[in-house]
């Protein structure tokens, strides 16, 4: 098999996920894109790892996979906050950088 | 294996240093642990012991300081006596780790029960490079802390000359400050917490002169930051002092991005190694790219600019003075600052050939110094504060050292540092005792005829000075005579100098005139005159005087360890068994340390740079001692300056009337002295034409380097860039508000941004590489 | 049409497609799968939906780990994503009561934008890719590596092919076998011989994980922690 495939898989993936983060309104879905494109590095790396003979790939998509489950953990605990404060968790409400 | 293994936690069961090497030299982290241990041990029960924590303190230190003097004993012994294993058997010990480590990686077995390898010792010595046919000198100590990603982690010690040095230096400065604080910040609301950090800053500066790889350089040097911060904001409760501490923790900030940088580049280029030795014997035999160990050497040199305070960055260390005095000796003269030099030092050959020192005649780091050496001094003139005009006086104290590494005279420069230590800790400290009893710094408002009040700080004080000044025989007269012959400039000691540094010889001549010029004036100031402040000042207490009796012993008397070949027996070529006592001993002379050599001592130099150093406080004696001083009989005021407007600054209640009598008196002067010569017979007009020249010239001469020390404080360091960060902050601040539109709030239109430029750049870096 | 199909015969027919013609097909459906779930999660309007969508793009890149020789991540994938992290988001869901049906109209003036940015973001990373990758195969060398610990064994158990290849034949009593003998195996003996062990990468990664990078691992597990403390944190009532 080639290493392209699985890489152009990937970026594919990856521009889906950056698609996702950059239109969708509902904050839940926002991270839902955001695992999309953690997913996407996940198989560059094993990939790498398959190419290269060595565990290295896999041994930090685990590492990945751990720190992916930390931040849907504290970002929909921010969307709960969100909720709680504004009765919605849509993203396109949030301007208050506005300068 | 255990791969977690803290260093203090264990004593190595085995040692693998056969032969008769010391205990004390494979164990020297005791030094370093035990002011570490008195830290959390005041931290945690200083409050309740009746002395606030000061005994464990001083305790603790003084342990740590017959420690370091048995171990210069040890190492004397070692590096005169040795013959042990070389270090062919060294390295075969490492090798032999370095399979058990490839085997631990593989096989479980031994990583589960890792009982029986729970202590990883490496102990080495680093193969001497042919003087005096000693089989190997340095000792070198290193566990494992962790391995991570294949790479060891270790944690060591490093002792050779100049660790074993500085472990004096510092012990002995320490112990002093110790004892002096006890009676100068006694009463002092945070005397315990004031305690703590003193020992946690000892120990992290002892960590440091031991470190045996970079990566514990980097956390011993920010801790050794750490410590100056809290030290320095320690009456924090003042916004200046405050600004102070934030001022000296940012600005070394800036320096340690370098420090990080040249100590990446260092670790990547040498192969994966922090070791000390390894990376300076890459350097050596020419095993890293040139261009990498130059921008190494070049972003190193940007750390000890901030922390060493060189030049552009030296403008936190007049500022740290806010904090309590002895912490100004302990940290801003004697160790801290030193930090950098001794960084320099500790990794030369990475300077030494990233910037190309043998054989030319210019180079960064030399240029640096001298360029401080002369700017410092100028800048000392003009400061009223005693502890300002002792910093700026540090500043270019440094810069001599900076120059010394930068022209080769590396053991000029750790000489340099040994003595200055002393001496700068016993100005520091006088500063501090007349300060503690008029209660001010101010050396124009409070101070004035001390010596009448404070006998026995008056003569410390004006024994340092004389040393800092570098007369004849005391210590600061052999170290610095000694880096302005390794300069090989004009000539002097040129057939076995580095190089032919020219501009730093004659900049280090200059720097020396000054120096003896504005200690002159400081102690004019401070012990002449009239007393001008409150109240009754009186001498202080014992626990004050006798470190100062002591640092002044030192001051005159060490710069007798390292007398050139030549003084009193031996010749330039073959030194007697007790000249250059100090080089032999100090400068390691192994396969880690480039081959330098040593320029013969010039008798005509000494000659000159005396005669130089002593124009100078003749100088400032003729403007203070013999005008200011009669001026002062003559009014009756206690006046600090000629108020001709040389430095306007005087604000004595009586300068209008002054001002206008001294105007006329200087004027009935000068007149008088041409009339006279008019007058007189020509045998007298002769006499008279030639005190009047000589007045001419030493008056300008005095009165430009006033002014140009005022210009360049004024321009210079509180104009140019004072200036230059101003202007930075109004420049982006317009920006902003430029780019204020673009700042919708939304936060996927920001993410898409990012995401574009980001595409973008990535496009134009795949494009063009 | 016929283009497309004149294109699919020159895939199918070529080498590195026909060398390994399962694993191929195999990535073939499920790349399909993943990628026609992955667009319908980023524009479906029913976050439930979404939700289901995502599920199934995990799983599928779990099946492409499988494929790839990594058993091990594809069963942390499947575990920790599928199992729980789905599970959180769908609680999300619940607890933030977004609308069960239609919720999310895009307007078509922030689609163009992220299809922008999403097509040229893909020109680059495939260019890059294309240009740098192109022809390297990946090559599945010893899928199944083998463990062993030297031991003695007695001759008369020993199978023949070892017997053989170790040239013990005539010998009897217990013989020594080391690391050196059987290193010089071929692979099919090799896992005969008493005291081998067949395993998958696992042990490798465990391995890897608790020597080489068990500072990661340490630092990972307080980061877990702060983690977990943090949305205590930011989501608890006042």
């Amino acid at each position: 098999m080639m290493l392209n495939q699985f890489l152009l898989l990937a970026a594919v993936l990856f521009c889906i996920g950056v698609y996702g983060v950059l239109t969708r309104r509902n904050g839940v879905l926002v991270l839902m894109s955001v695992e999309l494109i953690l997913n996407a590095v996940n198989i560059n790396l094993v990939a790498f790892g398959a190419f290269r003979d060595n565990v290295q790939g896999d041994v930090f998509a685990i590492f990945v996979i751990a720190v992916a489950a930390a931040e849907v953990g504290v970002g929909l605990a921010m969307v709960l906050l969100m909720y709680r404060n504004r009765k919605s968790t849509d993203f396109t409400e949030l301007d208050m950088l506005k300068g | 294996m255990s791969l977690l293994t803290l260093a203090v936690e264990a004593v190595p069961k085995e040692s693998f240093a056969t032969g008769d090497v010391s205990w004390l030299l494979n164990n020297v982290w005791l030094i370093p642990t035990l002011p570490a241990l008195s830290f959390l041990g005041i931290l945690f029960f200083g409050k309740r012991m009746p002395k606030g924590g000061a005994e464990l303190g001083i305790a603790a230190v003084g342990a740590a300081f017959l420690l370091a003097i048995l171990s210069n004993v040890a190492w004397m012994d070692h590096r005169d006596n040795y013959s042990g294993p070389t270090d062919a058997g060294a390295a075969h010990a490492e090798d032999d780790h370095g399979d058990e480590h490839s085997e631990d990686a593989l096989g479980a077995s031994v990583v589960i029960d890792g009982q029986s390898e729970q202590v990883e010792l490496t102990s080495s010595f680093v193969e001497e490079g042919g003087e005096g046919g000693h089989a190997a000198v340095a000792v070198l100590n290193e566990r494992d802390w962790f391995r991570n990603g294949g790479v060891d982690f270790k944690v060591g010690t490093l002792l050779d000359g100049p660790s074993v040095i500085m472990l004096f230096v510092v012990t002995t400065i320490s112990l002093l400050v110790h004892i002096y604080s006890t009676d100068y910040v006694a009463g002092d609301r945070r005397y315990t917490h004031y305690f703590a950090f003193l020992s946690l800053f000892t120990a992290s500066m002892l960590g440091y002169v031991l470190s045996s790889n970079i990566l514990q350089m980097i956390v011993a040097w920010e801790l050794v930051g750490l410590c100056s911060f809290a030290l320095i904001g320690h009456w924090w409760e003042e916004k200046p002092n405050s600004d102070a501490a934030l001022k000296a923790f940012l600005t070394n900030r800036v320096g340690d991005i370098g420090l990080l940088v040249g100590m990446i580049i260092l670790f990547f280029s040498a192969g994966g190694t922090f070791d000390i030795v390894e990376i300076n014997k890459a350097v050596i035999n020419n095993e890293m790219n040139q261009t990498a160990v130059t921008w190494a050497a070049i972003s190193l040199t940007a750390a000890v600019m901030s922390k060493s305070g060189q030049f552009v960055l030296h403008t936190w260390l007049p500022d740290a003075m806010a904090g309590p005095t002895p912490v100004s000796a302990l940290i801003h003269a004697a160790t801290l600052v030193v930090a950098g030099v001794f960084m320099i030092a500790r990794l030369y050959p990475v300077f030494y050939y990233g910037f190309s020192i043998p054989g030319s005649s210019i180079n960064g780091l030399a240029l640096i110094g001298s360029i401080t050496v002369v700017f410092g001094g100028l800048l000392a003139f003009v400061q009223t504060d005693i502890k300002r005009v002792l910093a700026y006086s540090t500043v270019s104290q440094l810069g001599y050292m900076v120059l010394a590494l930068g022209v080769g005279a590396w053991t000029a420069a750790i000489f340099h540092l040994f003595t200055h230590a002393f001496f700068k800790a016993g100005l520091f400290l006088g500063s501090g005792s007349v300060a503690h009893s008029v209660h001010s710094f101010d050396m124009k408002q409070d101070m004035g005829g001390m010596r009448k009040f404070m006998p026995t700080t008056f003569k410390t004080f004006m024994i340092c000075s004389i040393a800092l000044a570098g007369v004849f025989p005391t210590a600061g007269f052999w170290s610095k005579d000694e880096i302005l012959v390794g300069t090989g400039g004009l000539g002097v000691g040129a057939e076995k100098a580095n190089g032919n540094y020219h501009l730093m010889l004659i900049m280090g001549l200059v720097g020396a005139m000054l120096t003896g010029a504005y200690m002159t004036r400081c102690i004019y100031l401070t012990f002449f005159g009239e007393f001008r402040g409150h109240g009754t000042p009186h001498e202080s207490g014992k626990r004050i005087t006798v470190p100062l009796i002591i640092l002044s012993v030192f001051a005159a008397g060490a710069g007798l360890l390292n007398l050139p070949p030549g003084f009193l027996a031996g010749s330039a070529s073959s030194p007697t068994g007790w000249q250059e006592r100090f080089g032999h001993f100090v400068e390691p002379s192994a396969a880690y340390f480039p081959a330098i050599s040593h320029s013969v001592p010039s008798w005509w130099l000494a000659v000159v740079a005396s005669v130089m150093g002593l124009i100078g406080p003749a100088i400032a004696y003729w403007y203070y001692f013999i005008k200011v001083d009669n001026l002062s009989k003559e009014t009756g005021e206690s006046l600090t300056e000629l108020p001709n407007g040389l430095v306007a600054n005087n604000k004595l209640a009586a300068t209008g009337h002054a001002f206008l009598v001294n105007k006329y008196y200087l004027d009935h002067l000068y007149n008088d002295v041409i009339v006279a010569a008019v007058k007189g017979p020509i045998a007298k007009a002769a006499y008279w034409i030639n005190q009047n020249v000589l007045d001419e010239v030493v008056d300008t001469a005095g009165r430009t380097s006033v002014k140009a020390g005022e210009a360049v404080y004024k321009h210079v360091d509180q104009g140019l860039i004072e200036g230059a960060v101003n202007g930075s902050g109004i420049l982006s601040s317009q920006s902003g508000q430029g780019l204020r539109k673009l700042q919708t709030g939304k936060v996927q239109q920001y993410a898409a941004l990012l995401f574009a430029g980001a595409t973008i750049l990535a496009g134009i870096f795949i494009v063009l590489i | 049409m016929i283009a497309a199909l004149t294109l699919a015969q020159e895939v199918l027919t070529r080498s590195e497609f026909t060398d390994a013609l399962p694993q191929n097909i195999a990535f073939a459906i499920i790349a399909g799968v993943m990628l026609f779930s992955a667009f319908k999660m980023v524009t479906t309007g029913n976050v439930v939906h979404a939700a289901l969508y995502l599920m199934i793009v995990l799983a599928a890149s779990a099946a492409i780990f499988i494929l790839l020789g990594s058993d091990f991540v594809g069963a942390t994938q499947i575990l920790v994503y599928i199992g729980a992290i789905i599970v959180l988001f769908l609680f999300g869901i619940m607890l933030t009561k977004a609308q069960l049906g239609d919720d999310d109209s895009v307007s078509s003036e922030r689609r163009g934008m992220g299809a922008l940015v999403g097509v040229l973001l893909f020109v680059v990373i495939g260019f890059a890719l294309v240009d740098t990758y192109e022809n390297i195969e990946v090559e599945f060398s010893d899928p199944e590596p083998i463990a062993f610990t030297p031991t003695t064994a007695d001759v008369d158990d020993l199978p023949t092919p070892v017997i053989e290849a170790l040239g013990l034949e005539g010998r009897t009593g217990e013989v020594e076998i080391t690391q050196a003998d059987f290193d010089s195996l071929e692979p099919e003996v090799q896992r005969r011989v008493p005291g081998a062990e067949v395993f998958g990468n696992n042990k490798q990664i465990a391995d890897a994980i608790f020597s080489d990078y068990i500072v990661p691992f340490e630092a990972t597990s307080v980061l877990l922690l702060a983690a977990l403390i943090g949305a205590v944190v930011v989501a608890r009532k006042e």
